[in-house]
């Protein structure tokens, strides 16, 4: 039995929605920030496999760009989440509710 | 792509490098220059936006395209960047006071302000995936920063986060798309994709619906509206106004740039999509705006429901392709002015530590400024479409779409949305001129004052002599679906 | 030989992001993100794609991965303030199911139905891939996307600067 690109799809799916999960339920800012990266990652693994069948390198560049991105989105989530800390001791989500009406 | 292509490249994109070289001046200036007050950035950002502006223009007389296909700098692009740029320019002279009587940064400010436009602008004229989301990214991560931008508001640190996480959650989404999309096509660029595009393939079906899905999120529309009321909440007000505006105007840009070039084939299942979530967005916006207490909150819910009007549009290019695009863009730009106006009255009123949120805040106003009572009434009736407002002949026009598309239910449901949103913005005005007054006024600002005369007088003549901005959008309109025709 | 690389690391991927969404400890869910991570670079090669393999080393699992780490410790988060993230069983598995419903019909209907792409190519001529290959592609058609990154990085720059920095002036 071979490794197709379908299996590789499968993966980046289920990493996908692995990561879209934890992004919805968890409660810790820094593990939700982390599920998004979980997300980003999947994608790259879905660029890379087709970029690996179509034999062409753009989703390889693709994917040094989506990283960059989600180095800066990390960046600057973290740095909210050290301001947030220091206004309410927790890294509860649910803290953020206050805003809501 | 050989060094003279790129160098040809570089000097067409001149608007959107004087963005990003004055926001750099800025930085490396406030560094260099020691002192407390620093007018002078406020000047160097307005001259930066002007050159811009100037240079935008030029793309009027000669279309072309940059980066061996990547940019398309048409005049459609041009016509959203007057769009940014005005915004962006009338956002920093509205934030000038705001930002002393805060005590914000000003430089990382109006530096954060300009990239988050020239985000917008690289966003409006991308041809390929690839830039698109740079653009999209470069835009989103300045405005999220800009929604915490007050460090010591914990509501607006809040802000800041939870836009982060769910616009990252959107980007991720839209990633993904793009991937599928790419793997199915083979390419990155709109008009191949649009060439090989294959309705028995599922990857394009689930790639449209996801990229859909992403930029349903940015306009703010249902289902995925409810961060809207949350983030222009907590963000500075100043923010909130160019955040209204501007964010809103590059996602629509960006829809219907992919929509129409890219995804022409599933026309009609996308139009019975933005069908209902128009319907939706525009209802529930402004049920939601009905029981607010809080004006920032309203505006919010008034920003949604506007976005469902504007999806009226985009539903009614269906079948009037140009009538339809060219509303979305003059609705587009003329809520650029009645709504920053309107969020740029409480900025002008808010005070330290205390922002003019309220109905509250506002009552009293006429007897103690009755100038800018006349303003926020113009900009409120505005909002709610009176004749002989600009936000009237706006909505004329998307709903004069719709009817010649035969969308008649939609515009029904449109134009009763139009009625029951009157009650809220006139709410407002009862407060503003016929209640007694609750607390201080902030004294009399002169460049502010400018910024908000500037937007009443736009608000008032634009409509009825809308001079160049109805030509332009018709023209926009015009040479964009020429390159549809022409390929 | 690759079938069972790609099971095994595959398998790893999925049992990493499996324990970093449900362990209650960032420090461990940071540690797991790594393991995903290198993971992926070991399927990044699989596939061909060495430079992107080991910008997913160097990069993600080592920068970012640091950047997540250092935050963990320098908040110095005690037992009891992680406590509200309780696992509520039959919410989480609800959401997970309606997800994988979603999701189903292309992982097991969809994917078989693309065409063209139900082989994969073991070998590329030589620069596919490679830092020659991708930088060369990088540096010529993507040369815009490219140059924005560094726009991108300033606009980060900046917002940490402005959102983290203690005291100005």
């Amino acid at each position: 039995m071979t490794v197709t690109i379908e299996h590789y799809l499968v993966l980046s799916a289920i990493l996908f929605i692995i990561g879209a999960y934890g992004v919805i339920v968890r409660k810790n800012l820094i593990i939700v920030l982390m599920s998004l990266e979980l997300m980003l990652n999947a994608s790259n693994l879905a660029f890379v496999a087709f970029s690996n069948v179509l034999g062409d390198l753009t989703g390889h560049i693709f994917v040094i760009m989506s990283i960059t991105v989600a180095a800066a989105e990390v960046a600057v989530g973290l740095a909210f989440v050290v301001t947030i800390y220091t206004h309410h001791e927790t890294l509860n989500i649910d803290v953020l509710r206050m805003l809501k009406g | 792509m050989d060094s003279i292509e790129a160098l040809r490249s570089t000097l067409l994109i001149g608007p959107e490098l004087a963005l990003i070289l004055t926001g750099l001046i800025v930085m490396v200036i406030d560094a260099l220059i020691k002192g407390k007050a620093k007018t002078e950035l406020f000047w160097i950002a307005l001259l930066g936006l002007a050159v811009s502006f100037v240079l935008n223009l030029e793309r009027f007389h000669q279309v072309s395209s940059a980066f061996a296909g990547a940019l398309s700098l048409d005049e459609f692009a041009a016509y959203f960047n007057i769009i940014f740029i005005v915004g962006a320019f009338l956002a920093i002279v509205l934030s000038k006071d705001y930002i002393a009587k805060m005590d914000l940064r000003a430089n990382e400010y109006y530096a954060l302000l300009l990239f988050s436009t020239s985000g917008m602008m690289i966003l409006s004229s991308a041809k390929e995936f690839m830039s698109l989301f740079l653009g999209f990214e470069i835009m989103s991560i300045s405005v999220y920063i800009l929604s915490g931008f007050n460090r010591r508001s914990t509501r607006s640190s809040e802000a800041g986060i939870k836009y982060l996480v769910l616009g990252g959650f959107a980007s991720a989404i839209l990633l993904y798309g793009i991937a599928l999309i790419y793997g199915a096509s083979g390419t990155i660029f709109l008009d191949e994709i649009a060439k090989r595009f294959d309705i028995n393939n599922p990857l394009y079906l689930a790639g449209t619906a996801l990229i859909l899905v992403a930029f349903i999120f940015k306009i703010g529309a249902f289902p995925l509206h409810q961060w809207v009321p949350d983030i222009y909440e907590g963000a500075p007000m100043a923010v909130t106004g160019f955040m209204s505006v501007g964010v809103k105007a590059a996602a629509f840009a960006i829809l219907l740039r992919v929509l129409f070039e890219g995804f022409s084939q599933l026309e009609t299942s996308w139009t019975q999509v933005l069908w209902i979530v128009s319907v939706f967005t525009m209802t529930i916006g402004n049920l939601a705006a009905l029981t607010q207490i809080s004006i920032k909150r309203m505006l919010a819910y008034s920003s949604i429901a506007h976005a469902g009007y504007i999806l009226v549009g985009v539903v009614a290019a269906y079948g009037e392709k140009k009538l339809g695009l060219s509303s979305v863009l003059y609705y587009l730009f003329s809520y650029t002015f009645m709504n920053l106006g309107a969020f740029g009255v409480l900025t002008y009123l808010s005070m330290k530590g205390r922002e003019c949120e309220t109905l509250d805040d506002i009552s009293g106003l006429w007897v103690k400024k009755p100038l800018t009572a006349v303003a926020l009434g113009i900009f409120m009736l505005s909002l709610a479409g009176v004749p002989p407002t600009i936000g009237f002949f706006a909505k004329y026009r998307v709903f004069l779409s719709g009817v010649r598309a035969e969308f008649y239910w939609l515009v029904v449901i449109g134009i009763l949305n139009s009625v029951l949103s009157a009650y809220y913005y006139l709410r407002v005005l009862v407060y503003a001129y016929m209640r007694e007054e609750k607390v201080e006024f902030p004294s009399f600002k002169p460049i502010s004052a400018v910024a908000l005369t500037i937007l009443t007088i736009g608000t008032i003549i634009l409509g009825i002599f809308p001079f160049y901005s109805w030509d332009l959008a018709l023209k926009a309109v015009d040479s964009f679906l020429l390159a549809l025709q022409a390929r | 030989m690759e079938t069972i690389i790609f099971y095994v690391f595959a398998a790893t991927s999925v049992i990493g992001s499996l324990v970093l969404v449900s362990h209650k400890n960032p420090v461990a869910s940071a540690l797991s993100l790594v393991l995903t991570l290198f993971s992926t670079a070991v399927l990044f090669i699989l596939l061909l794609a060495h430079f992107i393999a080991l910008i997913q080393v160097l990069v993600y699992a080592g920068a970012i991965m640091v950047l997540f780490l250092f935050t963990v410790m320098f908040l110095n988060l005690r037992d009891e303030s992680l406590r509200f993230d309780a696992v509520k069983v039959p919410v989480k598995l609800g959401i997970l199911s309606l997800l994988l419903l979603i999701s189903g019909y292309f992982i097991f209907i969809g994917f078989k139905k693309i065409p063209p792409l139900n082989t994969m190519v073991i070998s590329h001529p030589e620069p596919f891939g490679t830092v020659e290959g991708v930088g060369e592609v990088l540096f010529s058609d993507y040369l815009l996307p490219f140059e924005l990154t560094s726009v991108l990085i300033v606009v980060a720059i900046l917002g940490v600067v402005v959102i983290a920095k203690r005291r100005f002036d």
